[in-house]
This record gives structure tokens, sequence and C-alpha cells, in this order.
């Protein structure tokens, strides 16, 4: 946890150093990218949503159908109120994580520090190198033209250069990956004000956001619309006289205090000003998969093996990663919005998919005492450790189910997930299907 | 939308620079001259790399077909309605 520096600003005093930090957005993702595989869906309201059917959800609404005022999250029932010719596809996760992977390598090619932050967004962060080989490369001779020289460019105040990568970036989608695909960047001295940039303008944004524009672009906003502000906090911040975002920037240290009563005032207080609070990467603490039943059910038997296939994703994950656990924990949503969830600590480190499935089982037996059928099934592993050195056991079996397990995997891994699996699954070999988590890109 | 197909074609293709381009296929004794690869992305079966492109047709109507390299074989997967 970061410690408080002894640093008192005046309010509000920006951090006027040039922009550095550019975050991109692919617009609509999945919708977009599916409209550049098939023109014909081109101009018309087009989602992706997790079942085709009325109760599946909307996992992302092409710009046709945003404008219609269709938003992801929905079922795909009131899409159809809204537009009852909206067309509804089921997710091609293979051509999103390619279109992904297709515009981390565009990034690259500009910047040194790329942070994915999720399948649709990223986080470049330049230094004086890459401004300098910019430099280099597309302004021989004449670096004046922007206002700039080479010696200039830590002093300077505003980077021009940026919205010129920007506009290239912009171009190299289009041209690499798909004409249709369009990006919102945002530029911005932090994190959060590239991504506040980026949001400022949808579809096919460049904005920028620093210390002479920031009281002129926060007049227009509200609190709630600035990313990390979610219900509790509106209230929170309302009540204490904060409505719009440039009150909460103007709001002083005392306020801020008063409001978060934790680190968080100290941490809100340096990011609305530009400086960087963000910049961390978190570690692995679980591994976990969920599932949506198209069909809310409490059978035992049909649970049951739904559960085990999600135990063998999560374990085969947790073996690549040449880890163990020490705790399973199992959720499941109700019919009617209500929920179950627990978590077993074991004695025991465990490794291999039955072992997961037999702490799993226990939890779920305890869940389906409630009458309700289930709708979401998730399970996971928590408390993880390297497994480097394998411990010799005194017991023959734990060694064989260890070798099983990595026979199994390694099969696996060359023929195909799900090529050999346990009895226990058969007759389930498509019931889970391939998902990309929100926000989730470890593993993809 | 999508209709699934997954039945083999044969696939008259352009390689070069280490790619591969569908210039016209076959299926199902119809004949369809590709005008415009609108997406090509690509994913793996287990250690195999599967090349997949979403492609426009001068017949009209938009597929998704994809080349096994190991096999050296074609498939229609998808028929995009």
């Amino acid at each position: 946890m970061a410690t408080e520096p002894n640093l008192q600003l005046k309010s509000h005093e920006f951090n006027c150093s040039p922009s550095n930090v550019m975050h991109i957005d692919l617009n609509s993702c999945f919708a977009s990218i599916e409209q550049q595989a098939n023109p014909t869906l081109r101009g018309i309201p087009t989602v992706v949503a997790a079942y085709p059917t009325g109760g599946g959800c909307v996992l992302a609404a092409s710009i046709e159908a945003k404008k219609l005022g269709i938003k992801t999250g929905w079922r795909v029932r009131d899409a159809q109120k809204v537009c009852p010719q909206v067309a509804v596809l089921i997710p091609d996760p293979a051509k999103y994580r390619h279109v992904h992977k297709e515009m981390m390598k565009i990034f690259e090619a500009y910047c040194g520090n790329v942070t994915p932050k999720s399948i649709d967004e990223a986080v470049l962060t330049f230094g004086k190198p890459e401004r300098r080989a910019w430099f280099a490369a597309n302004v021989e001779g004449e670096p004046s033209v922007f206002g700039l020289t080479e010696d200039s460019l830590s002093e300077s105040q505003t980077m021009p250069e940026l919205g010129n990568i920007g506009k290239q970036i912009k171009k190299d989608i289009k041209e690499k990956i798909g004409e249709w695909l369009t990006v919102s960047i945002g530029i911005g001295p932090n994190r959060f004000m590239a991504k506040t940039a980026a949001g400022l303008q949808k579809p096919d944004g460049l904005e920028e956001i620093n210390f002479m524009n920031v009281d002129r672009i926060f007049s227009g906003l509200k609190v709630e619309d600035l990313c990390g502000i979610n219900v509790a906090l509106k209230s929170r911040l309302n009540a204490a006289g904060i409505y719009s975002a440039l009150e909460f920037l103007n709001a002083n240290r005392y306020t801020l205090n008063a409001v978060f009563r934790s680190i968080s005032s100290y941490h809100w207080y340096m990011r609305l000003r530009g400086f960087e609070v963000d910049n961390w990467s978190t570690e692995r603490k679980s591994i976990g998969h969920s599932y949506a039943l198209p069909k809310a059910t409490n059978d035992e038997r049909e649970l049951g093996k739904i559960l085990f296939r999600l135990c063998e994703k999560v374990g085969l994950r947790l073996r690549n990663n040449n880890l163990e656990a020490q705790g399973v924990y199992l959720f499941c949503s109700y019919k009617g919005r209500t929920c179950f969830h627990k978590s077993h600590k074991l004695h025991q480190k465990i490794f291999t998919t039955p072992e997961i499935y037999q702490q799993g089982l226990r939890i779920l037996s305890e869940s389906l005492k409630m009458v309700n059928s289930i709708g979401t099934l998730a399970v996971g592993v928590f408390d993880l450790s390297q497994s480097l050195y394998q411990q010799q056991t005194f017991f023959e079996d734990q060694d064989k189910k260890r070798h099983l397990a990595q026979t199994l995997d390694k099969i696996n891994n060359k023929y195909g997930n799900f090529s050999v699996s346990f009895g226990t699954t058969f007759g389930l070999s498509k019931k889970i299907l391939d998902r990309i988590a929100f926000g989730g890109i470890r593993d993809m | 939308m999508y209709e699934d197909i997954n039945e083999p074609i044969e696939v008259a293709t352009h390689f070069k620079g280490g790619r591969a381009s569908p210039l016209a296929f076959r299926w199902q004794h119809l004949f369809f001259k590709v005008s415009r690869v609108n997406l090509y992305h690509k994913f793996r079966i287990g250690r195999d790399v599967i090349h997949a492109y979403s492609v426009s047709t001068d017949q009209g109507g938009t597929f998704k077909i994809s080349f096994d390299p190991n096999l050296l074989t074609w498939r229609l997967n998808q028929i995009y309605n």
C-alpha cells in the first residue's frame, strides 16, 4: 500500500508535465469485429450476446445499437423490444483474441511500455526514448514545426507528437486489421486522465486532457461520469455537496478525507490533479471459471457434470501456470436474484482436477439445499503458490495422481481442450463454451 | 444469424509471403469467387494453428472458411446470413 507523501498541493494544482499516457479503447469491440467479418451487418443494430435466446445477456452492442439506447448487460429480449430487427450473434472468442493480439503488435511498434487492460483496452506509457524515436523518424531536420526541439522534450508543456502517434495508430488498425474498426484514444498526464479523455468522444475519438483544458472539460462532466465512481461513491460525494467533476477536482483534502475516510482520498486527490497513482500491477490471487446456464436447474447430476467441466478448466490453468492451491470457492446465483457463496480453506495443497471437483462438490451440495434453481455456477481456487519444488510424499497415490494430471494436460494441450476427459463429463463436450472474461487477459 | 456448416471444400489459393489467400472455392457444386477477405484470424486446436478467413464473394453471401496447414485442407465453417 502506498504511503502518503508529505505533499500539499494548492486546490487545485494540476500536473503540468507533458501528457505521456495514451489510453486506447476499441469501440464496441465484439460487435465491431463481427461487423468487420460480415459487412452485411454494417449499419444494422447488432449485439453479441452470451445466448441468442431472449434471456441471453448482451455482451456488446454495435455503435448503431448504442444509438438506439441498447446497452451492454441488457437481456436480448429487451434489445429486441427497442429494435425488433436487431441482429443477435453469439461470441466467437478466437476472432476477438486475434484482433487483440494484432492491436498489441501495432501499439508495441510505437511504445515500449504497453499495458493491456482488457481485450479491448490498452494503456501506452511514453517515455522520452519513444518520443525521441518518433521525432527522429517523423520530423527530419525541422523539429521546430511542432514547436519542440529534442532538447525541449522534457520541458515541453504539450505533446503534439502523441496526437500524431494516435492518428497513426488509428490508420494502422484500419489498414492492418480492418477498416470498420475504430478506436477512441485519450491522452493525459496520468492513466486516469487518459481514460477519461478516451471516453469524451465515442466512437473514433482522439482527445487530450491537460492542465490547460481540465477545468473546461470537467465542468461538463458529472462525478458519476468519471471512471471509478460507482453509485455508493456518488451518493457520498453528493452528500458532501459534490455533483460535478469540476467540484470534485476543486474539493480540498479535508472534504475528500471526510468522504472516503481512507487512503483513497489521497489517491483521488492526486489522480484528479493528473499525478500517477494507478500504475500498479495486481498479483494473481485466484483462478476461477463461471458458467451461465441456458436454463436454470437444480438437477444435482446435471450441475455436477457442469461443475466437473469448470474444475477441468480451472485445474488446467492452475497446472499450466505451475501453481498449487490451498482453497476452493463456489458461487452460484439462483433464479430470483439470490446467490450463494462459500469457500473452503484446505490443510493440503491441491493440484489435480478431481481434487478441486471433490471440494467443489461438497460446497455445491450445500448450495442445493436452497429451493431455487441455479442460473449461474462458478468455481475457483485461491491461496495459490508456486509448485517449483514438488515435495515427495510418503503416499504413492499422490504421485500417481500428479503424473496422471500432467499426462492428461499434455494430451489436451496437444490435441485441444477436452480431447481426453473423465467419464463424469460424458455427453457434456460442448456444455462449457469458450468465453472471454470482462477485463481478464491472463491465460488468453 | 450464422449457420454452422463445417464441411470440406475445394479452394484455389494464392500463397505469398508466408500467407495463404483464398481466391475462389467450390462447395456442393456451387462456385464462389472471393471478392474480399474481410477479416483474417487464427486459432489453435491443441498445438495445431488453423487460419480462418471471413470472406465476401462475387456471387453474394459472406462465409467463414478455414485452412489447416497440417492437413493441407480447407473447410467451410459458417455461412453468415
